[in-house]
């Protein structure tokens, strides 16, 4: 056998070298020379005192971390039952009556001409949109801010995007109907993206989380539907 | 906090406890680690402060995660993960911004007496393990962030080939690489001045 190289000593060292270097060590003169000096090397390295932190630091550590850790660990719903708890029931009363008035409305018309106006309409149409972006910018975020540490869970976000594509869909093709192209392009815009997330893995690793929050930032998306989110409520709570 | 709780006793009962919204089961977690994170984030940055800083967001993201936390590997290794990354993180920002300034290196060889001169504490022969602590963290800065984290594991914390894999998302072979090289850097960087000072002393 050759002498043992600087890696080989290095395994040596840390009692992590095959059989045969071991022997090889025990046997020749000049790889124990060697390695007698690397050890003593590397045992003053590992003699250099370990820091201590200042005196107090643990409790000051412990304080200035407390309030945070005791909001960070308050007890989390899952993200869709947060999102069903909180503003869902008005979103299924909105669009269960606007689509009821899409569907009724031929039939009404005539005989009460008041009961389903346009400007009625229209404030449904905008608060439903307005509640289905909120939604969506949720899942969104949630993504984009996930931090990456290997793999990473995302079952919430994939079954939220699975029920909202359905109802985006709809809103989608309702904008391109009414002619109304700039809401009909973001809609399509965030079909794309929830239709990404819902057929991702429930575990994604830390490269495919970041395809997902390079594609989330670099259409600006998550932006975009901020803005017209806002827009949508406003706009609708005047009407 | 009750220290006799059950869920005290064992890093997996203190995480299920703090996973229901305990604050004192994380505390109990924080008060058996943050010194062992503090020395790691110490020997990786050589600072003080940054590593006080870097334990304080080390256990904070690991508190946010905690619901990631799968159990597959220790608690402990769970927390160097993030600890190195958080580290490694501010290492590599402060490389990019220092890369126009001087590097230790050329100082050392441009006037190796005088750096060892202005260091000594005292005109006494200095032993070996004195001499390193001084060179130590100028000679650590030369590592790239990824071999100063995999050092600090497998020379000072003791860390298993595997379990530095874990913590730096490598495979064990690049893990075992990253100490070669941190070795082999450490050993050019000091070696010839250790043999300076060593003959100068004599």
């Amino acid at each position: 056998m050759k002498h043992l190289t600087d890696n080989q000593l290095t395994l040596l060292y840390y009692n992590e070298a095959s059989t045969d270097e071991h022997s090889h060590a025990a046997s020749c003169e000049a790889c124990r020379l060697r390695f007698a000096d690397f050890a003593q090397f590397m045992d003053a390295m590992r003699d250099v005192p370990a820091a201590s932190p200042r005196p107090q630091w643990e409790k000051r550590l412990w304080s200035e971390i407390e309030p945070r850790v005791a909001e960070a660990l308050m007890p989390r719903r899952p993200l869709w039952a947060r999102l069903y708890v909180m503003g869902p029931a008005l979103a299924a009363v909105c669009a269960a009556v606007f689509f009821a008035g899409m569907y009724t409305q031929n039939r009404f018309d005539r005989s009460h001409p008041e009961s389903f106006s346009p400007k009625s309409r229209e404030r449904v149409l905008l608060i439903t949109m307005g509640d289905h972006l909120d939604r969506s910018q949720i899942v969104l975020a949630e993504l984009a801010n996930a931090p990456e540490s290997g793999k990473t869970d995302i079952s919430s976000e994939q079954q939220l995007a699975a029920r909202l594509l359905g109802e985006n869909r709809l809103l989608r093709q309702t904008a391109q109907h009414v002619g109304d192209a700039s809401d009909a392009a973001l809609l399509d815009q965030l079909e794309r993206v929830l239709l990404d997330i819902a057929h991702s893995p429930a575990e994604v690793s830390s490269s495919e989380l970041k395809d997902l929050q390079d594609r989330i930032e670099a259409q600006g998306l998550l932006f975009k539907v901020r803005v017209v989110s806002a827009a949508d409520r406003q706009k609708g709570m005047k009407l | 906090m009750d220290a006799t709780q059950g869920w005290a006793t064992t890093d997996e009962g203190a995480v299920a406890e703090a996973r229901t919204g305990n604050p004192d089961a994380f505390r109990v977690l924080v008060e058996r680690h943050s010194r062992s994170v503090y020395r790691l984030v110490y020997r990786m940055t050589q600072n003080e402060h940054d590593a006080e800083d870097l334990v304080q967001e080390t256990f904070l993201k690991a508190c946010r995660q905690l619901h990631r936390f799968d159990g597959r590997a220790s608690f402990g290794t769970w927390l160097y993960r993030i600890a190195t990354n958080c580290a490694t993180d501010l290492l590599r920002a402060r490389q990019s911004r220092a890369q126009k300034h001087v590097t230790l290196n050329s100082d050392i060889e441009e006037n190796p007496l005088e750096q060892m001169r202005s260091h000594a504490p005292s005109p006494e022969r200095l032993s070996l393990s004195s001499e390193i602590s001084r060179l130590l963290g100028p000679a650590m800065s030369q590592l790239s962030a990824q071999e100063r984290a995999a050092f600090v594991l497998r020379h000072y914390e003791g860390c298993s080939i595997e379990e530095i894999g874990q913590a730096l998302k490598l495979r064990p072979n690049a893990a075992k690489h990253s100490i070669f090289r941190a070795v082999q850097k450490l050993r050019r960087a000091l070696e010839p001045r250790l043999g300076a000072a060593a003959g100068g002393s004599v």
